[in-house]
Formats: C-alpha cells, structure tokens, sequence
C-alpha cells in the first residue's frame, strides 16, 4: 500500500481525528495562516493582547513564506527551499551562549502597521535559504537582483500593505539607487517570470550550481555564463511560437537545454525519434547536463517515452503539467498549460577547486 | 495522476525540517539586552550600527549577532540589514 492509498483509506474511514492530523501534519503552512488569524483576533478582542500579538507575528511570517516556498518546491524537481520556522530567542540565552551559538537575531516588532516583520523576515529568508549556496558565485548585482526578485515574488502575494513597504523599503532602493545594473537584471527577471516557467528553472541552475562548485572565491567565468543564462532565458521567454532560436545554453558551468516537443505535424508524422536523434547529436556530445522537455500538456506522455529513452543517462525527478504564457505567431500572448519533464545527468561535473573552475573548459570532474 | 503527485509532493514536503530563522519580539527585546549586557548601553545612546555607524536606540534597534568576539547592533535601516545579510553570507 502507497502512502497516497493509505491517505485514503483513512480519509475514507470518517475519522475526524485523522483528519486534522493529516492536514497539520500535511499542510503546515495552511495551519500557521489559521493560527495567525486565530492570534490576530484574539488580539483584536483584548484577550491574551501580548501573547496574542507574538503568536501572530510568528504564524503570519511562517504561513506566508512557506506557502511561497511550497509553490515554487511544486513548480520544479529537485529545487526545494524548506519552510520556515521563527524561533524565539530563549528567555535565558546569556552572552557567551549567545556568542557561541553564532546566529543573527532579528527583533519583530509588536507595533507593526506596514507589516515590516515580514518584508524583512522574507528578505532574510531569500538571502540565507533560498539563493546562498549560488551567492558565493553571483556577482553582487547578480545576487542582489535574484533576493530582490524572489522578495518580491513572496510579497506579491501577501498583500498590498507589505508590497508597498518591500517596494520602498527594499526594492526601489536597490534597484534605483543602488547599481544600475541590479535594476536591469530585474528587468530580464520580470520577462523571464512573465512565461510562469523559466524563472524557476533560472532558480533550479543556480541551486545546481552552488551544488556542484565548491571553489571559494568568486569567478568572472561564472558571472559572466550567469549572464548569459539569463539572456537566454529571457530569449526563450519571448519566443514565438514556431519561431526558431538558441535552446541549448552551454557553457562550461551552466549546460542546460530546452527541447521543445510542440509541432503535433512532426510528432504524428514522425514520432519521437527526431528528438532522439536531435539529444543525442546535439546535445550529449556537448555535456549536457540538465535537459528540460517542454510542450504543451497533450503531449505529456509522448514527452515520457522521449525521457525514458535516456533513462539510463539521465535521472528523470519528476514531470509537471504546469501554467505557462506564451506568445503565439502573432506575438499574442495566451495561457497555457505546459508539461515539463526534468532530464538530469547523472554524470553531470563537479569544480573542486578555484583551479578548476579557471581552466573551465573541462573542469575537475569529481565521481557523483 | 496529478493528485497522486500532489500528495507525493505534499507528504516530501512534510518530511522537511524547517529553516530556523532566530527572532525577538518586542515584549521581549529589553530582557534579551539585559542579558546580552546591552540594554544600559542602549538606553545611554552608545550603541552604534556596525554598518552605518548611527546611534541605535531601542526603537531603530533590527539585529543583533555574535561578530569577533563582542555583540554587532545593526539599525533598521533597510540598507544596513541588506549590509548584514551580506557580510553575514561573505563570512560563511
């Protein structure tokens, strides 16, 4: 019996004790967004007021930023920043405890009309879960961009009250004030996320990358393929469809390619062996490492036999049927529902050194 | 399908531990700085922001963390925090 069958059978058995288990232990963010509603009126109706507000800031922060890291877990396969969880500092935390513990405090406020606890607890969040592994590797601008952006992402969906504090607290001076080019990367990011999919595929190599390089000290090779990166996807988010353009990013650090399986003419025609022929000739040779199959959601199980071909090279996470924009011959925008299937290499690179990363033709492949 | 993997991914994601991320609130701001040997400092004006270098009070006061030995104060100006996260993933 699966754990999807087992679910059910409980669930089909009526029993209501069940039920709440699973729904806390399964929807741990949906449960901090009832507590936090269950805090703010306790607050509101003057009982327990202190105690309230803390519950409150604490549940309304975990509630939010998990629900977002939850979304974006969804969206892609092995990308998968974990919830959150405020822990208060303890009552009896001395200095030295303090000291040796290393960790940052962050003070929340009891008197919090703007909802500043959680434009900054978010930016926090970003900086230290979602995008520190690629930090060492990012240019400043670079990193700046992606944590303003993914900020930004967690608090469109919060509330107008928080959007206008993050936007004036954080995001217009780091994109206006700060340098001009954190401004233009959040351009291209707005682009890229316009087509639902790629910004977090754009999240998804930059995790793949922090995973895989471990040299300490920043290189221009790789800020200069991030770079390039981004303008491919950017590319690749303004595509028309049928209009032809670069699908294989390959550089020496970021090899990623889209193989779109969209033209219903040469899937019934020729089946699947054209983009057999096009992986292996075009892309294995080059060292591929990640490969995404895209196209839309009819085509999932035709997209599944072209995966399972190179299952042996390729560890196949998960596929998704997901929503997606596009722009048709027209230049039209529409929305979608796309399948993307993850295509991992197994053999994929490892940099072990700053050395390695210099001669970055090749690199220093380490055994996975 | 899709449910099923719906589920998956639910219960993958409920296996997850959380990210702790360490926090004060203000009812209990002052007791922490007590303890940490701040709070007279504070309420002296000689607290400053490790960033901008500004006289932090109990009302600008955002962060605190352990940095070479002694306590950093940081103010909550937005760029002073942003200042933090950086130094802090630097120092990594």
């Amino acid at each position: 019996m699966t754990a999807f069958d087992l679910i059910f059978a409980l669930v089909g058995s009526g029993s209501t004790v069940t039920i709440v288990f699973f729904v806390i232990f399964l929807f741990p963010e949906k449960v901090d967004q009832w507590r936090a509603i269950f805090f703010r009126s306790l607050e509101t109706l003057g009982i327990w007021r202190d105690y309230a507000n803390k519950q409150m800031t604490k549940y309304a922060i975990q509630g939010e930023v998990s629900r977002f890291s939850k979304e974006v877990a969804w969206e892609l396969s092995e990308f998968d920043p974990p919830p959150v969880e405020i822990r208060w500092a303890e009552q009896n935390l001395d200095r030295k405890a303090f000291l040796d513990n290393g960790r940052v405090i962050i003070r929340l406020r009891k008197e919090d009309p703007n909802s500043e606890n959680l434009a900054t607890a978010c930016m926090y969040y970003v900086s230290h879960t979602v995008t520190h592994k690629a930090a060492r590797y990012l240019s400043p601008t670079q990193r700046d961009a992606v944590e303003l952006f993914v900020g930004y992402k967690i608090v469109e969906r919060v509330g107008k009250d928080v959007f206008d504090v993050f936007v004036s607290n954080w995001l217009y001076p780091g994109i206006e004030k700060a340098n001009a080019k954190v401004g233009e990367y959040f351009e291209s990011f707005l682009v890229i996320d316009d087509a639902k999919l790629f910004f977090p595929i754009f999240l998804q190599e930059l995790v793949y990358l922090g995973d895989k390089v471990f040299a300490r000290t920043r290189n221009d090779g790789i800020v200069a393929e991030i770079d390039h990166a981004i303008g491919f996807l950017e590319a690749l988010a303004k595509r028309r469809v049928g209009e032809e353009i670069e699908t294989f990013c390959n550089g020496s650090h970021c090899r990623f390619a889209f193989v779109i399986v969209g033209a219903s003419r040469k899937i019934r025609a020729q089946g699947i062996q054209p983009y057999i022929d096009y992986i292996n000739g075009a892309l294995l040779p080059h060292g591929v490492e990640t490969i995404y199959l895209i196209g839309p959601a009819g085509n999932k199980d035709f997209m599944g036999r072209i995966a399972s071909r190179f299952s042996e090279q390729f560890t196949i996470p998960r596929n998704r049927v997901l929503q997606s924009q596009i722009y048709d011959s027209e230049g039209n925008k529409q929305s979608v529902k796309a399948c993307l299937v993850v295509l991992r290499n197994k053999d994929r690179q490892r940099y072990v050194s700053s050395r390695s990363l210099d001669d970055s033709g090749g690199g220093t492949a380490a055994p996975n | 399908m899709t449910i099923r993997k719906r589920v998956e991914h639910i219960l993958r994601r409920a296996q997850l531990s959380r990210e702790a991320i360490d926090a004060v609130h203000d009812n209990d701001l002052e007791t922490l700085l007590l303890r940490l040997g701040l709070l007279h400092d504070v309420h002296s004006g000689r607290s400053k922001c490790k960033f901008c270098r500004s006289v932090v009070t109990l009302d600008s006061l955002q962060a605190l963390f352990p940095d070479s030995g002694s306590v950093a104060i940081v103010c909550d100006k937005p760029e002073c925090v942003k200042r933090m996260m950086t130094y802090l993933e630097e120092r990594r």
